[in-house]
This record gives structure tokens, sequence and C-alpha cells, in this order.
């Protein structure tokens, strides 16, 4: 049969593509009558009606509703946070920071992962790293602290004013804006600050006490730090380091004609009751205070000297 | 302008290859599904990823997105099924007809014929029907779906002589 010369030959006919002597062989062939009729049967099909411009409209609505290229663009901002805070997590892990942290008046002491125990002082901040802190024992000290070591290699103590390094002892930091001192009672404590290029050996009873930038050195006979009593001793110190010192065991503030207050004050004052305190220190001076009724501020007047 | 060089996200040139493609898309997807509602959502899906896709998709291409998308998601359409084609009851006009006994038959032989179409295999009455009801070329089928042209060629032979046997074996 002609249909059975190949296998395409019945599209190239309807397609109009058969040679004279194809055309000619499948005119007498005998399935020509009933592709004949085939294909004049199939010119009455009309292809399904369509409504162009009602699916246009409908497609651009829904393009419009559904704002494709921000959802796009949100996954990969996703992603970039979803990277960022896997990064930010095992950053964390390796160098998040252990902190403690006093406020007015407040004291705690707290051991470190070597049995090191330390007695924070009010208004103080000590800080160290939470993981991996045995191979290098670093802390940062912000304020006063007692340091009782345990015995090992390197421990040191970071401060704004310079470093301590350490092997077991017992020695007081205080490393506040206004001042910085250092007292060694038990073992031998190495100060160094780089900035300044200062250094000091201390050994029990030595002490050093930076005076603006001046390092001074001198002895002390105490066995504990005198906060740990809860008392605060000054030695010739200036008025106004005195009463910042009383601001961070009271919450308090003064009020004072600025200029008007000076001299220096050598004495104690307690930690546990602010009248008390407040008289150790201003009767002595001569100034007169007087306390608000909430206890908040403290105003003070000079005597005129006659 | 050059054609490459539109973008298919410029607003004239994507409403531009809506009225090239979405009707020979709508009527293949149609002659799969035979369901209208069935494939001009299918289209205006294919459009709406076109539009999302457009800074990466050339002009050029576009056509061939469009039925890669369409097909894809109709195969992934659950209620795919064999249909019934519908089309052929709107179109006994245009014979000039002799006497009421040849009308009778005539409707009668197209009842029929539509009727074969309809049972051919899938891939045979897609060609088919682009060819004789969307007057594309085999090249042009080949080309939408992705095919040889022999293929294609192959396709429609197989339909023809299908139709034939069935329209004379009834």
């Amino acid at each position: 049969m002609f249909e059975e010369k190949d296998d395409t030959i019945m599209a190239r006919w309807l397609s109009g593509e058969l040679t004279e002597a194809e055309r000619t062989e499948f005119e007498a062939s005998s399935e020509y009558e009933e592709y004949q009729r085939l294909a004049k049967g199939l010119k009455a099909f009309k292809k399904p009606d369509f409504d162009k411009e009602a699916l246009r409209e409908r497609t651009w609505k829904e393009i419009e509703n559904q704002k494709p290229v921000k959802v796009i663009r949100l996954r990969g901002f996703y992603y970039a946070v979803g990277i960022a805070a896997s990064i930010l997590v095992l950053f964390g892990l390796f160098f998040s920071k252990v902190t403690y942290t006093t406020t007015v008046g407040e004291k705690i002491t707290v051991a470190l992962p070597d049995g090191t125990k330390v007695s924070l002082n009010a208004q103080s901040k000590l800080s160290h790293r939470r993981f991996f802190w045995m191979d290098n024992k670093v802390v940062s000290l912000n304020g006063e602290g007692f340091f009782k070591v345990t015995k090992g290699e390197g421990f040191s103590v970071n401060t704004e004013s310079g470093t301590i390094n350490v092997l077991g002892t017992e020695f007081n930091v205080k490393a506040r804006p206004s001042s910085f001192e250092l007292y060694c009672y038990e073992g031998e404590v190495r100060y160094e600050n780089d900035i300044e290029q200062q250094e000091a050996y201390l050994s029990a009873g030595d002490a050093v006490q930076l005076k603006g930038k001046i390092l001074l050195e001198f002895k002390h006979g105490d066995t504990r730090p005198l906060w740990q009593n809860g008392m605060s001793r000054f030695s010739n110190t200036e008025l106004p380091i005195v009463m910042k010192e009383l601001g961070t065991y009271y919450d308090i503030s003064f009020d004072f004609t600025p200029g008007m207050i000076q001299g220096h004050f050598t004495g104690t004052f307690v930690h546990d009751d602010l009248e008390i305190a407040l008289k150790s220190v201003f009767v002595p001076m001569g100034i007169t205070y007087e306390l608000s009724k909430d206890k908040k501020t403290v105003f003070l007047h000079v005597h005129e000297r006659q | 302008m050059n054609q490459s060089e539109k973008s298919v996200c410029d607003k004239r040139v994507f409403n531009e290859l809506f009225d090239l493609n979405s009707e020979s898309l709508r009527n293949y997807l149609y002659y799969q599904c035979g369901d209208l509602q069935q494939a001009e959502d299918l289209v205006q899906d294919a459009f709406i990823k076109l539009w999302n896709n457009c800074k990466k998709i050339l002009f050029g291409k576009a056509r061939g997105f469009l039925f890669k998308v369409a097909k894809n998601a109709f195969y992934n359409q659950v209620d795919h099924q064999k249909v019934v084609l519908k089309y052929a009851k709107q179109s006994t006009q245009g014979l000039n007809t002799e006497t009421p006994e040849f009308q009778l038959e005539e409707k009668e032989f197209l009842e029929r014929l539509q009727n074969a179409i309809a049972d051919l295999p899938e891939g045979q009455r897609e060609v088919f029907l682009l060819n004789r009801m969307d007057q594309m070329t085999y090249k042009e089928i080949a080309g939408f779906l992705g095919v040889s042209q022999k293929a294609v060629e192959k396709r429609m032979h197989k339909a023809l002589v299908k139709l034939r046997k069935t329209m004379k074996t009834i």
C-alpha cells in the first residue's frame, strides 16, 4: 500500500510535499479516496474560540497581584540572614564572654574556672572569654577587685592603666577612670603599662598608685583590702576623687558651686551608712552638707574663711 | 531594534509575546487536556512565570520557555486524563451540500471523525491538531515541542493512517 512506502509519506502528502511521481502513484492507490474524504472533512473543523484580550487582562492582573521580584529577592535575603546568623552563632561560641558587673554599693565574689577567687567592689566589671579560657588566663577589669589567684602558669589582669601578671598570689586592683592602685598581699605580681613604659614588681606589702602619669611605689601593712571590711581609706587624696568614691557606694549626687570644693582628704568612710560616711568626710574638711529628703542629693556649702 | 536586544521585562515586548504565543499555547494545551478552562489557566501561569523570569530570558527564547513551562505544568497536574474534544460541534458550516441525505451523512462523518481524533494517542493528537487547526508547519511544531522535524512528520503520518483506518472500519 502507498501509505506504507515510508514512515512520513502521509505527512508529506498533507503538507503538499510529495514529488510528482509519488503523487501519481498515490492517486492510483486504493486508499486515495478515503484520504481525500478525510482531508475534506478536516477542513470543516474550526479551532476553538479564544478571547485573547480577556486572558491577557487576567494574566496582567495576576502578575500585579503577586509582586514576584520581591519574593525572589527576599529568598536570597533570608539565605544571607541565615548564613550571617550561623556565623554569629559560631563567633558567639568561640568568642563569647562571661561578664560580672556590680552597681553602686554592690559587692560580689566570683570564682573563675581555675579556682581563682575575685571579690568585685562596687561599680566594677570583670570579664573573660567563655571558652578556652584555661589556655590563656586573661581577665579584663574595670573598677576594683581583690584577687586570690590559684597557683599556676600565666594569669593576668588587663586594665585601662596597664596589665598585671601573676603567679599564685593575692592582690587588689583598683582601676577606675580617676585612679589606679595596686596592692599586693601575698606572692608576687608584675605591673606593666606599655603605653607609659612603666613597670613594677610587687611583693607582699608593696603597693603602687598612679598619680596622673606618675607611678608611686609605697608600702602598706594590710593583709586584705580595706573595702573588704566595708571601708574606704584615703591618704591626702583630692576631695573630688573622694566624692566620686562616695558615689561608688551610695546612689547620690552632689550639688555645689564648682571651684569652691578644694582640699585633700585623709581618713576613711564606711560603705553601709550614708549619714556616717558623709559626716566622716565633710566635717573634718570644714564643709557643711545637707541631704535631700529622698537621700539622693547632697548640698555642699563652704564656710567663708575669716 | 534587534530581536535579541528586546527585553522581555518591557511591558510592550511582553504584550507582543502574548499576541504571538498565547493562542497557539492555549490550543496546544487544549489539544492535550480537552479542557479550555484548564488550558487557559496554564497559559496564564506560563506567562506569569515568563514575567517573573523576564531578566533571564531572551526574547528569542521566550516561546520555547512558554511551551516548556506549560508542558511541565500540565504534566504536574493530577487530573491528567483522557478527554473528549468538543470543538467539532461548532463547525459544520461552510460545507456546500446537495441533499438533506448528504447533509446528514456528512454530519455523521464529521462526528465520527472528531471522535477518531479524540481517540488518537496524545503525542499524535497534539501534532495533528497544531498542524491542522493552528496552521503550524511541521518545523514550527518541532521547535515547539523540542523534537526533530522528522519525529513530527512520523507522528503526523501515523495519525493520518490511524484516522483513515478508524473511519473505514466503523
